[in-house]
């Protein structure tokens, strides 16, 4: 009975946690510029991180171990250190995003500029994680974050063409804006496989004390949560599509998303987007604050966990509250949120092979998973997604940096 | 393996090479993008789905990327200078539009704002064949 319940909550956990400013800017775009074409992006994206959350929290359940603990331990403290300062800028990146996404929201809501939301917003999410269990924060947050399932409501009664938006889920060759359209279709899988979704899930399973008979329900969290946490973003796609790209309406500023469900809810339509907005972007800023805590004290062996007290790990402590004045900085140089969001998220597919080829080392180590070690659909169907993503980027950033599109 | 990254480098470098039309046609389909924006900011507005506070500074954001395009458009000179010429005509149209709405969202002034949205819908229809680069 217990495991059921953990299972509910995981799911609704997960389906609260998925969607954040990047699913939702990517997806916004996607949809706006080249209707439901682009959804094979988001599709293969989902597919790609149902399998690697499902091995994270495998490797967690097995080896007792969080994903940077066990990359420090088999590659040694000097491919840590590498994977640490990549990984760190680029999620500091993302934490600046959706820090953004969240005084967004605000500004919304109140019509006050999102620079000056940033002190107060960082204040609360500090005070959140320095007061909060790991539970309130990550099941707390992501509960409320089911409000994002507004976004299928709209496109359901949108009406839209779901023989089209079928056929988006097969790959196809644009017709126009080419290289703008391998850019997005790189943020959406920059925004959908996120190494800190992985690190994170891999924290929360040893914050939970998971062991091997929590491997099926590892599988089901998996796959159920993030499938669902997928539909919202394809919701989001196919509003875009119906909403913005007959009118012409490009996505190239954050306050344009506010309009994505006024035609369908009216004034609560508004409401809904910015609740929703909100409330994933601070989920997310949550996890990511917390997880470049937890993967700078694990590789230097500090004590951690959000279930004890500060005074019991002050370096920990310390280091969540600089992260998140860092996070709080970057919104307050007045940086567009939404073109850090889109050049954050594809600079994170540039970098998934640092963190995602040692971990699926790690996946095939007997060491560390025993024999729960990953097949080889497991490894294939991750390896071309994370190539593909990675030579991709390469390619369109420099592109898109230039003014290319 | 490297030639086959290399072809997709130049691919994708042709992708991103863009002529003076297509230079253009992308500035107005920017442009359009903002007005067919700003007719939405305002019609919800009208209708009493967004607040007054959003509404404003999501026609400040279009009024600022429009003046980006204006100066875009001035500072191509590629294009030719007739063409040139139309365009930041209907650009300025645009923002004159965009900037009465605006004032009377500000002002509270319903019959200033319905007034707006009809000069920014004409507007963007007068914008729309040149942003698709159909005559």
């Amino acid at each position: 009975m217990k495991k059921i319940f953990e299972m509910a909550l995981g799911i609704v956990t997960s389906i609260g946690g998925f969607l954040e400013i990047g699913s939702i800017t990517t997806a916004a775009q996607a949809g706006a510029l080249f209707g439901f074409q682009l959804t094979w992006a988001i599709l293969l994206g989902g597919l790609c991180v149902i399998f690697l959350v499902e091995q994270s929290g495998r490797l967690a359940a097995v080896s007792r171990r969080t994903i940077p603990d066990a990359i420090r331990e088999r590659f040694g403290f000097d491919y840590y250190a590498l994977l640490l300062v990549v990984l760190a800028l680029v999620i500091l990146l993302v934490l600046g995003a959706e820090l953004g996404g969240v005084c967004v929201a605000l500004e919304f809501v109140t019509g006050v500029g999102y620079r000056w939301w940033a002190v107060p917003v960082a204040f609360v999410m500090w005070l959140i994680i320095w007061k909060g269990t790991f539970s309130v924060i990550e099941q707390g947050v992501s509960a409320l974050g089911l409000v994002t399932l507004c976004f299928i409501a709209g496109a359901w009664a949108l009406h839209p063409h779901w023989p089209a938006v079928a056929a988006g889920a097969l790959p196809t060759l644009p017709t126009h804006d080419r290289a703008r359209y391998w850019f997005i279709a790189v943020s959406i899988l920059g925004a959908s496989i996120t190494p800190y979704l992985m690190f994170f899930y891999s924290s929360g399973a040893v914050e939970d004390k998971w062991d091997e008979s929590y491997l099926g329900v590892n599988r089901i969290i998996a796959a159920g949560g993030m499938s669902f946490g997928t539909f919202i973003s394809v919701a989001v796609l196919v509003i875009a599509g119906v909403v913005f790209l007959p009118r012409g309406i490009q996505v190239e500023h954050y306050s344009q998303l506010a309009l994505l469900l006024t035609d369908v809810f009216g004034r609560w339509g508004f409401r809904l987007v910015a609740a929703s907005l909100g409330i994933a972007c601070l989920g997310a800023a949550l996890e990511i604050t917390l997880e470049i805590a937890y993967m700078i004290a694990q590789g230097f062996g500090w004590n951690w966990s959000k279930n004890q007290r500060p005074k019991d790990e002050a370096r920990y402590s310390l280091t969540y509250t600089v992260v998140v004045i860092l996070g709080a900085l970057l919104v307050t140089t007045g940086v567009d949120p939404l073109k850090l969001t889109i050049f954050s998220m594809a600079l994170t597919a540039a970098t998934l092979p640092v963190a995602i080829v040692p971990f699926l080392l790690l996946m095939n180590d007997e060491h560390y998973v025993g024999e729960h070690g990953n097949g080889w659909l497991s490894n294939a169907v991750v390896l071309l997604i994370i190539g593909l993503a990675f030579v991709l980027a390469l390619v369109t950033i420099p592109l898109e940096i230039v003014g290319g599109s | 393996m490297r030639g086959a990254l290399v072809a997709l480098l130049l691919a994708c470098a042709a992708c991103g090479t863009q002529s003076p039309a297509e230079q253009l046609q992308t500035e107005l389909r920017t442009v359009a993008s903002w007005a067919a924006t700003a007719q939405k900011v305002c019609a919800d507005r009208q209708a009493g789905r967004v607040p007054a506070g959003y509404a404003l500074k999501a026609l400040a954001a279009a009024q600022d990327e429009l003046q980006t395009e204006d100066e875009t458009l001035a500072q191509n000179s590629n294009t030719p200078t007739e063409q040139r010429a139309t365009a930041r005509a209907q650009v300025a149209q645009v923002k004159q539009a965009v900037a009465e709405a605006h004032d009377a969202i500000a002002r509270a002034d319903g019959g200033a704002l319905a007034a707006a949205l009809k000069r920014l819908t004409d507007a963007a229809a007068a914008l729309r064949p040149e942003a698709r680069g159909t005559p």
